[in-house]
């Protein structure tokens, strides 16, 4: 901490403790604290309390007074927290006895002030804050701060509950009893019961002070919340649960599992809360070492008599690393049936594969826990597996003893399973029908088919394999037919029934946009490009359909793309292009919707991209669309299709010269800024595939600097800075090796370093070097622009001598204009302007400019040629400010001229001694100016300037001055002050 | 019992982000969507984590809708659709969908201004984002699904602003957002119909004030400027870059047109004919003057407004400029702000709220010497003001909006706590309804009465009017009477004759009986025919028809009375009283009559 804040601190403690003043600003106190928990982080506190015990008094005098504000209370109990976090601040606060009063719920509660959310928020904060020590834990215990707590956690403030839950957790899993080597089988499931949990059970109960008795009471709490009947009281509890439950370790986590497993179980069979429910079981699962009977519910889940609550809980678990492998069956089974019933596409093999369902689960289960009951089993009778597992062993124990009637009780045995085998199926069979009539009565009723259908079309893409994928691809492009209003195949079975779902979703895009997302993501999947023709053909369709969504096309349009990326011969698909897409794509960009044309726009530009096809007319049409947002993406789009342009010699240098005019047009007279910003981008494209040397180039450069440099818009400027730094590049080549790359921003400042490295990896005509630079070493699709097209009239003669180069480069700078685009930029009073700007005279400078450190004598003549550059000021908003830095530092040269020299030095000499230099110095001598006839060097001008302290001011953020700690505190100060003024209303922004 | 929650996740008692979470006949629906310009981190916008675990948003809501384009109403929009990823149909006016995206790329410009802020959306997310968009026309109903329903309303405030009415079946909830029931110079009053909501959810900004009249404010306004120039002085309005800005200008413009002022008026950034363009462009959010005026001569072409250049800063002499950002936290407003802040003859004018961490909220705290960059301090001389324009209801507003809407429940958001305490009390004095005031995260509960929608047959309507019932008319209920049919997820009241032959079945009478019995004397034999003639008069007087049979019984309707002899008991008479389930009123009253009617002593049986 500063010492101007230290001194500012006491009173402004003194101020939030009064309670007849009040804070204007509601987030003084949350930006306080951050600042606190900042200076806190290192030493827990330690050093701020030394210096601030004004901190203590505050927090004192506040938790004594019932009449304060809540949310000062609330400030003042995190705070409190936040300094016992340490030991050392923690006795310090019990030493003043402030920690029993603070967290005193039942004293707030009398005040009134309980009430208020934002105490009880803070009261939770404030103990989390202070947990990271035992004292802390047992202060908790002692002042029987449990029950509170216990109570907040079905607070009506989502806030309040959510953090009582999360301090439940934390209590739970801080005082872990050791950890024990737990007794794991091959599989990964454990055997319960397990000793320890039991003996841990004791040792809670009968361990009070020992920190065990929070435990046992959060733990009795819990299971008790599961049992409730609050719907409220049992969604905490499974919160709790699942927040909980990754984070313990044996024997604790076995004694918890076991404890709520029964109320689990319970819960299962009400069939309600299947996600917090789902949530829990497979936070549990994906923890560590699980108990087998939470498979087993899990299956219950999966079973549920409601199709949307089971198809939900089958979309948690399809994680592939996390799902259940017993399960997995099961979970596709249930995502694809609503899919398969609507599209009648065969997805699932069924309704055998109910059966095939029941042996596979059969199969996992005996070779995961010698349970010899099918899930089915398990569902139908809703009972707890153990009880099961007991009644088997003892099957198989009567089996094994009774060893002289073996065959006799084999026989008998093989009888009883026939019967049972048979009343299973009944079973089976009967309960397949209702789950089948319950399935179809959701997909006859829209809200419920909509939703199911989201959630098995959205897994689909996670549940494919070689052999399913096709299948689901069809099936996702039978959904989206049907969505456009074409029925189901008349021959497919499985859609009977289902007449009514189907005419549910008729342009319903929910389901059309799910099936897009889908579709892109199954492009990718084996097999999937044997389906590409009917995916495309849908897509086509979709894009026909005049009662489209704009929602839908555009994904309809990122599918697509994904499509034709995976297409091995894209050229395979010219014809269905240029028949289908097209004519279709053409009345798209003429939509009345202008977000329809926007995402055409986009997607042509990127679709010429890939498949090398222009569009040109149609995009050029589209630039006077009367939304910018189109304009815009119509200028990008043609931008994309600057390489195949001049590829294919299309459209003709006049139809080009005109596009640019028009461009320039846009980019002069245009009122939005996005096509504006557009128009510049796409100059940058254009300089990329273009020389600038050409004389259309040049005059359009010229413009596009002039412009651009001076928008309204600061990202117009931004990027034209960014076309600067092309053309710097481009052409000071030389420099950008030996000077550019070498020399690291003086101030360390991030924007010139980074500017760089970008720039070299995506302007493919920077030299290259004469070793290879491992910059270059990037592959062509990493960059836009293919590399093959350099311009052989663009490169650098390498045998130009480099000073003349150098001179030459720089000359051909201030023609375009690049210099006085850079000042414009420097004193921009947008920030990121500015610093762009910055960055990029400093790299002129080092390049180009000699340096003055190097003393007259050191320079050379080539130096000097450099040196004698100028460009014109005249009429430039920062000309004044210029021509005052280059006095100023032309005074304070010469002072160290005159020192370096010797003091007695006659004026006239140092005069006589810069005959040499330059034509404006000699303009100087004869005007006293350092500005002659407007004109002024430009290494000069760039030296004057002090570049580096500009730089380091400008890479911090705006309000690094306003926002800082020593700023809130006055602020705090000023509030009070002046709060017996005219209040400032607290409106709208 | 349904039942509809509201639960806030912003603008609970506090007027930070709006953004308020509803549960309505089982949809749920996210009212405003807005951002906190206070802080730098995730606590700018609202932590969408407590709707739904995974950002599972697009599964969970059925729709967003934005009330209007100020950032604390919809900057978090952007970063919910894009970055957390809803994917469903957000609503808003079509002048909030054309303005929205100008406001978010002023506030992604700010935030490109303050270095190391991660986790912001771009102008790209910006504009996919409003390609979700779907418009709203006012006082057009939009079906968002099968069941629910949105209508928008006019709201005054700001252009495009709009109060929202939402319904599922017969449940519904209006959400206000940020509205002013007193015309402005260029917006109406708001208006909603007698739509009679459950719950009405208001802001209530100006919850205890009783504003003076805007006309007061803006002769303030025209006051200061005006003194300023005169002197010789400078005026900057810092502004963000459309709303109040405008309603400015237009004031100034007048202004100077009448006063034949020569000072030139400035606004930045190219703002001005961005503006024009979307005012005349939506001409009929404006008020009506503007409207019938709009002809002759648009209000929103300023002859004296121009333009600025950087350059003109330093022009000597007096002139207005309006500047963006409005908070002077950097750009223009702040560039200018240094320039001319060391001069006691120029004014600054704020006209907006600032959040702490910004110049001007420290110049309206009263500062007076500001720390700059690079230590340099700042001598603030200039005359600062403080004049708030934005557009809200106060306390009068919101009772008349109540008068008008006739809510149910009332539901305060968007104000702070002890302000809305204030009001709540008044609400439910004057109105005898609940108000709520809900902080960020509690949930109210409202129960609302079921409404089952069912079918009346024409036969019946016809015999009800055949006995002279009144005609069927939706705005005053009635009780009818007849059969309920069940059938078909579908309800139907039929006369009982028809819902018999509809469903195949035979009539069964269900009759009461009572008997009573007297012993017999003189005394109870008189008592008794006493009062059978008491009986029979007050029917006669009811006008029912009597009819005496051969075997001495009496009829009424389909009660049956009839008085014999007990054989086992021959000192008693009985009386016998028999009736049908549809006479159920009228027999039992009789019974009681007999019963009770007569003195006691006399048993009964």
């Amino acid at each position: 901490m500063d010492s101007e804040c230290l001194v500012l601190l006491p009173r402004v403690c003194a101020v939030l403790a009064d309670p007849r003043q009040s804070l204007p600003d509601d987030t003084s106190l949350e930006k306080l604290l951050d600042w606190f928990t900042g200076l806190t982080k290192e030493d827990h506190g330690l050093a701020l309390l030394e210096s601030c015990p004004c901190l203590v008094d505050y927090i004192s005098t506040v938790c004594l007074d019932k009449t304060t504000d809540p949310s000062m209370l609330s400030f003042s109990l995190k705070l409190s927290g936040m300094l016992a976090a340490s030991q050392h601040g923690f006795n310090l606060l019990q030493d003043r006895s402030i920690l029993g009063v603070a967290y005193d719920s039942e004293r707030w509660q009398v005040a009134g002030l309980w009430e208020d959310p934002s105490v009880r928020i803070g009261w939770i904060h404030g103990l989390s804050n202070m947990m990271r020590h035992t004292q802390a834990f047992h202060f908790l215990d002692q002042a029987g701060l449990t029950k509170p707590l216990l109570q907040l956690q079905t607070d009506p403030s989502l806030f309040v509950a959510s953090a009582a839950n999360h301090l439940l957790a934390r209590l739970l899993t801080f005082h872990q009893p050791a950890t024990t080597s737990h007794t794991t089988q091959g599989n990964g499931l454990t055997v319960p019961p397990n000793k320890e949990e039991v003996e841990l059970d004791v040792t809670m109960e009968t361990s009070p002070g020992s920190g065990c008795s929070i435990t046992m009471e959060i733990l009795k709490h819990l299971e008790s919340s599961l049992e409730s009947d609050s719907h409220t009281q049992v969604l905490q509890g499974l919160r709790l649960l699942a927040l909980t439950l990754p984070e313990l370790e044996a024997p604790l986590r076995g004694s918890v599992i076991r404890r709520v497993l029964g109320p689990l179980d319970g819960l299962v069979r009400e069939g309600r809360r299947a996600a917090a429910l789902m949530a829990v079981l497979l936070a549990t699962y994906r923890s560590g070492p699980c108990d087998s009977r939470l498979v087993s519910l899990m299956a219950s889940m999966l079973n549920s008599q409601n199709p949307s609550d089971a198809a939900l809980c089958a979309a948690a678990t399809l994680h592939p690393e996390t799902c259940p492998p017993g399960l997995r069956q099961k979970v596709v089974a249930v995502l694809l049936r609503p899919l398969q019933m609507v599209t009648g596409v065969t997805l699932l093999d069924w309704p055998n594969d109910r059966h095939t369902d029941g042996q596979t689960d059969h199969r996992h289960t005996d070779g995961q826990t010698d349970h010899k009951h099918t899930d089915q089993q398990t569902d139908l009778r809703h009972t707890d597996g153990q009880t099961d597992h007991r009644h088997t062993d003892q099957q198989t124990d009567h089996r094994q003893t009774d060893e002289d009637h073996r065959q006799t009780d084999e026989d008998h045995r093989q009888t009883d399973e026939d019967h049972r085998q048979t009343d299973t199926d009944q079973d089976r069979q009967t309960e397949c029908r209702s789950s089948l009539s319950l399935l179809l009565d959701h997909l006859n009723h829209k809200p419920s088919c909509v939703s199911l259908l989201c959630v098995s079309v959205s897994s689909a893409p996670y549940i494919t394999d070689m052999d399913s994928s096709a299948s689901v691809i069809l099936a996702v492009v039978s959904l989206l037919r049907i969505c456009n209003g074409h029925s189901p195949s008349p021959e497919s079975k499985a859609a009977i029934g289902c007449s009514k779902a189907s005419t549910n979703l008729i342009g319903c895009s929910k389901v059309q946009r799910c099936c897009l997302d889908s579709l892109a993501s199954l492009s990718t999947c084996p097999g999937a490009v044997e389906r590409m023709v009917e995916v495309f053909h849908v897509l086509v369709q979709n894009l026909q359909n005049p009662d489209s969504d704009p929602t839908v096309l555009q994904k309809n349009y990122q599918a697509m793309l994904r499509w034709l990326s995976v297409s091995a011969e894209p050229n395979s698909l010219t014809d269905l292009v240029t028949e289908d897409l097209l004519p279709v794509l053409k009345k798209r960009v003429c939509d009345v919707r202008w977000e329809v044309r926007d995402s055409t726009l986009e997607f042509l530009g990127q679709l010429c991209e890939a498949l090398s096809c222009t569009v040109t007319p149609i995009l050029l049409e589209a630039l006077c669309d009367q939304e910018s947002y189109v304009r815009a993406s119509a200028i990008s789009a043609l931008a994309r299709t600057l390489p195949l342009s001049d590829q294919q010699g299309e459209p003709g240098n006049r139809t080009q010269e005109q596009t640019l005019g028009q461009l320039l047009d846009i980019l002069s007279q245009d009122s939005e800024g996005f096509p504006r910003r557009a128009v510049v981008q796409f100059f940058i494209s254009w300089l990329k595939t273009h020389p600038s040397s050409s004389s259309s180039s040049s005059s359009s450069l010229c413009s596009v600097l002039s412009l651009g440099s001076t928008d309204l818009d600061w990202e117009v400027k931004v990027h034209t800075l960014e076309l600067v730094e092309l053309l710097m590049e481009e052409t000071l080549p030389g420099h950008q090796e030996s000077e550019l790359g070498s020399a690291p921003p003086p101030y360390g400042g991030s924007g010139g370093t980074n500017l760089l490295t970008h720039t070299d990896l995506t302007h493919p005509y920077a030299v290259t070097p004469s070793q290879p630079s491992p910059l270059l070493t990037h592959t062509p699709s990493e960059t836009h622009t293919p590399l093959t097209h350099t311009h052989p009239t663009h490169t650098t003669p390498t045998h130009t001598h480099p000073t003349t180069s150098v001179v030459c480069g720089l000359s051909r700078l201030v023609e375009l204009g690049v210099v006085t685009a850079l000042l414009n930029g420097l004193f921009d009073c947008d920030r990121p302007v500015a610093l762009k700007a910055c960055s990029l005279l400093l790299r002129l400078r080092d390049a180009v400019c000699p340096s003055r450190s190097l003393g007259k004598g050191a320079m050379t003549t080539d130096d000097t040629t450099v040196a004698k550059v100028t460009f014109d000021l005249r009429g430039q908003v920062w000309e004044r400010e210029v021509t005052r830095k280059l006095q100023e530092k032309r005074g304070s040269d010469w002072v160290k001229e005159s020192r370096e020299v010797g003091c007695d030095r006659p004026n006239k000499n140092r005069d006589s001694d810069r005959t040499d230099g330059a034509g404006s110095e000699a303009c100087d001598r004869s005007t006293g100016k350092s500005v002659c006839e407007g004109s002024a060097r430009v290494c000069e001008v760039l030296w004057s300037l002090g570049l580096e302290e500009r730089q380091s001011v400008l890479s911090q953020s705006s309000d690094h001055v306003q926002n800082s700690p020593l700023s809130l505190l006055e602020d705090i100060l000023n509030a009070i002050d002046t709060s017996h003024t005219d209040k400032v209303i607290v409106d709208c922004y | 019992m349904p039942e509809i929650k509201v639960t806030p996740l912003g603008a609970g008692q506090d007027v930070g982000r709006s953004c308020i979470l509803v549960s309505i006949g089982g949809k749920n629906i996210m009212l405003d969507c807005g951002m906190h310009m206070g802080f730098n981190d995730d606590r700018r916008f609202p932590d969408f984590s407590y709707i739904t675990q995974q950002g599972r948003l697009t599964e969970f809501l059925d729709c967003v809708i934005i009330s209007h384009f100020h950032l604390d109403h919809c900057g978090a929009l952007p970063y919910m659709s894009e970055m957390v990823g809803y994917d469903g149909p957000i609503y808003m006016t079509h002048p909030t969908k054309a303005i929205c995206p100008i406001l978010l790329e002023d506030f992604r410009k700010i935030t490109v201004d303050k270095k190391g802020e991660t986790n912001f959306f771009t102008s790209q997310m910006i504009k996919d984002c409003m390609k979700k968009v779907v418009p709203l026309n006012l006082h057009q109903t939009v079906q968002v699904d099968d069941e629910l329903e949105i209508k928008a309303y006019y709201a005054g405030h700001v252009l495009g602003a709009a109060m929202v009415q939402i319904k599922v079946g017969s449940e519904s909830v209006v959400y206000t957002g940020d509205y002013n029931m007193t015309p402005d110079r260029h917006l109406g009053a708001a208006w909603i119909d007698k739509c009679r909501p459950d719950i009405l959810i208001s802001e209530s900004t100006y919850a205890t004030t009783i504003r003076d009249s805007k006309r007061c404010r803006e002769r303030d306004f025209l006051k200061k400027v005006h003194e300023t120039v005169e002197r010789g002085g400078k005026v900057l309005i810092p502004v963000f870059a459309l709303g109040r800005a405008q309603e400015l200008c237009i004031l100034l413009e007048t202004f100077w047109e009448r006063m034949n002022m020569k000072a030139p008026i400035y606004f930045s950034t190219g703002l001005t004919e961005k503006a024009n363009h979307y005012y005349k462009l939506f001409i009929t959010w404006t008020n009506q003057k503007i409207r019938k005026t709009f002809v002759q001569r648009n209000m929103f072409e300023f002859k004296h407004i121009k333009a600025f250049d950087r350059s003109y800063a330093d022009n000597p002499g007096p002139m207005v400029v309006f500047a963006t950002p409005g908070m002077l936290h950097a750009g223009q407003s702040l560039q200018i702000f240094k320039k001319w802040a060391g001069n006691e003859k120029n004014m600054i004018i704020m006209p907006g709220y600032c959040v702490q961490g910004t110049i001007g909220h420290k110049i309206l705290n009263g500062q007076k010497k500001l720390e700059m960059e690079n230590r340099q301090t700042l001598e603030v001389k200039l005359q600062v003001e403080y004049m708030s324009f934005s557009a809200h209801a106060d306390a009068k507003g919101i009772m008349q909006l109540i008068r008008m809407a006739e809510p149910r429940n009332m539901l305060l958001v968007h104000g702070e706590a002890k302000k809305m305490e204030f009001l709540k009390d008044k609400i439910e004095q004057e109105f005898t309804i609940n108000c709520f005031m809900p902080a960020n995260g509690e949930t109210t509960t409202v129960i609302t009465n079921p409404s089952v929608p069912v079918d009346i047959s024409l036969n019946l309507l016809k015999r009800e009017m055949a006995l002279g019932g009144p005609l069927p008319d939706p705005k005053k209920p009635r009780t009818m009477h007849g059969t309920l049919i069940m059938k078909d997820n579908s309800l139907r009241l039929v006369s009982p004759e028809q819902a018999l032959k509809e469903l195949g079945l035979n009539e069964h009478q269900l009759r009461f009986t009572c008997r009573v019995q007297y012993r017999k004397t003189e005394f109870t034999i008189f008592i008794v025919f006493s009062s059978s003639y008491l009986v029979k008069a007050w029917l006669v007087l009811k006008g029912y028809t009597i009819q005496h049979l051969p075997d001495g019984t009496v009829m009424v309707e389909s009660i049956v009375i009839k008085v014999s002899s007990s054989a086992e008991e021959p000192n008693t008479k009985v009386l016998l009283l028999s009736w049908s389930y549809q006479d159920e009123d009228l027999g039992s009253f009789l019974s009681t009559l007999l019963k009770k009617g007569l003195p006691s002593g006399l048993s009964s049986m």
